[in-house]
């Protein structure tokens, strides 16, 4: 057992032709698993901020002046639970854990307890995803989904189904042309169909918008085809339809 | 058991020179074949490879290995974890090809170390020395084979929790529970052959 196997092995190298693989290779694959962790965060973020914004589109949260009235029509519980973008959150539990084989592959990333990687990365892609919600990149990429991949509105439960509803008055869409001599705009839905919309009589909430490339929820009525009246107008963005405190009523006589 | 702790023979700092001179030098190899053929060869046969020809061959195999992936060394962690990390690989490879379930070789040298498990375990307190050997290494044999690695490092190879999580590339937690379940398991494999 104790015979010395060195200049054995030391031949068998030279026969083999073995030669040291170069540092460089291995400074590769690292880099490539840290790579793949910090992409997979990073998609992971991006899934993250869709998934809040898809959740905080959501009109039920944003007018509380109607919270009552879904209490009244459908309980409320159910219609959070039904908004909850659960595709972008099974994305992002992908992402998660690819980025936790990422860096279970680093050099030292084994040291590591799986909780705490999944955690660490978990918490990573919420930071990442509100710096990237405040320049509304999560609203971009639903938007884009929305407009462009049918089967994202199969996957989804979001804001944009519930304002593409003409026959019961809810249309939205993006402003295409505003014609401010006859007092009325062309929109294109979701499904990216043209509507010609009269907004002579409508009541504009405060603070909206209405100029091409906007985002707009109308509240109207059918009139012919793709034809629309409106009846009241609010920006898509929460901002502008935060609706100021109604001042106290007064009595009669007072 | 001194002997089978290379690290507490040389220090550390030994290794990285070796490696160092070896990278520019491949006859400089010869003293790590040197200094690790017979723990390893003996870490070989302890995870189970009855046949001693296929276990040099294993060793070979280990050290070409090393050899190659000598620039992949982290010289932040110990030379003697790196070695047995690559060797530990190539034997469960092995394993994997053979599809056999190794078992813990019994050696004259190994007897006290399975006193020693016992020990741990914390049953001679309670029971006196009444397992034999052969007995705590059936216990020991039973073991599935993520737990069995343990112990060969744990009470075997003598490494610390460090060393182990360095070998087999697990969290450090993850290796006390790996080692306290494994405990719990022989116990109980024990007190079980007793009734």
């Amino acid at each position: 057992m104790q015979k010395d196997r060195s200049k054995f092995i030391l031949d068998e190298i030279e026969k083999r032709h073995v030669e040291l693989i170069p540092r460089w290779r291995f400074l590769v694959k690292r880099l490539g698993f840290w790579l793949l962790a910090a992409i997979s965060v990073l998609t992971g973020a991006l899934s993250m901020a869709t998934a809040i914004y898809v959740f905080l589109d959501n009109d039920f949260i944003e007018d509380h002046d109607y919270i009552n009235r879904f209490l009244i029509e459908r309980p409320f519980v159910a219609e959070v639970i039904s908004s909850i973008p659960y595709i972008w959150l099974a994305a992002l539990v992908l992402f998660t854990l690819v980025a936790f084989f990422g860096f279970r592959h680093t050099k030292k990333g084994y040291r590591y307890s799986s909780t705490k990687v999944i955690a660490a990365s978990l918490f990573a892609s919420l930071l990442l995803s509100l710096c990237l919600n405040t320049v509304d990149i999560g609203g971009y990429i639903h938007r884009y989904l929305i407009e462009n991949v049918h089967v994202y509105n199969n996957l989804i439960n979001a804001n944009e189904q519930r304002w593409t509803n003409s026959q019961k008055g809810l249309l939205g869409g993006k402003v295409i042309q505003v014609d401010t001599i006859h007092h009325s705009l062309v929109l294109k839905d979701f499904g990216k169909a043209l509507w010609r919309v009269d907004i002579s009589k409508a009541e504009v909430r405060p603070k909206t918008q209405i100029t091409p490339g906007r985002y707009l929820k109308i509240t109207g009525i059918i009139t012919g085809k793709r034809t629309f009246e409106a009846i009241a107008i609010q920006g898509w963005e929460k901002k502008y339809h935060k609706r100021k405190p109604l001042p106290p009523k007064q009595e009669k006589g007072t | 058991m001194a002997h089978t702790s290379i690290r507490r023979e040389q220090p550390h700092d030994i290794d990285q020179e070796l490696v160092a001179r070896e990278i520019e030098n491949k006859q400089a190899f010869a003293p790590i074949v040197q200094r690790y053929e017979a723990p390893l060869l003996r870490y070989i046969l302890r995870l189970g490879c009855k046949d001693i020809s296929a276990a040099e061959d294993l060793l070979q195999e280990v050290f070409i290995k090393t050899f190659v992936h000598l620039n992949d060394y982290d010289t932040s962690l110990q030379f003697s974890s790196w070695i047995y990390r690559i060797a530990h690989n190539e034997i469960i490879t092995y394993f994997r090809k053979e599809k056999s379930r190794p078992s813990v070789l019994v050696t004259p040298d190994t007897t006290f170390i399975f006193e020693n498990i016992v020990d741990d375990a914390g049953l001679t307190e309670l029971e006196g020395q009444r397992y034999t050997s052969a007995e705590i290494q059936a216990a020991v044999d039973r073991l599935e084979t993520k737990y069995r690695d343990i112990i060969v490092l744990k009470f075997f190879e003598e490494k610390s929790y460090e060393e182990i999580s360095d070998i087999l590339q697990i969290p450090q937690g993850t290796v006390a529970t790996l080692v306290n379940r494994a405990k719990k398991k022989i116990r109980f494999f024990l007190e079980k052959s007793k009734q």
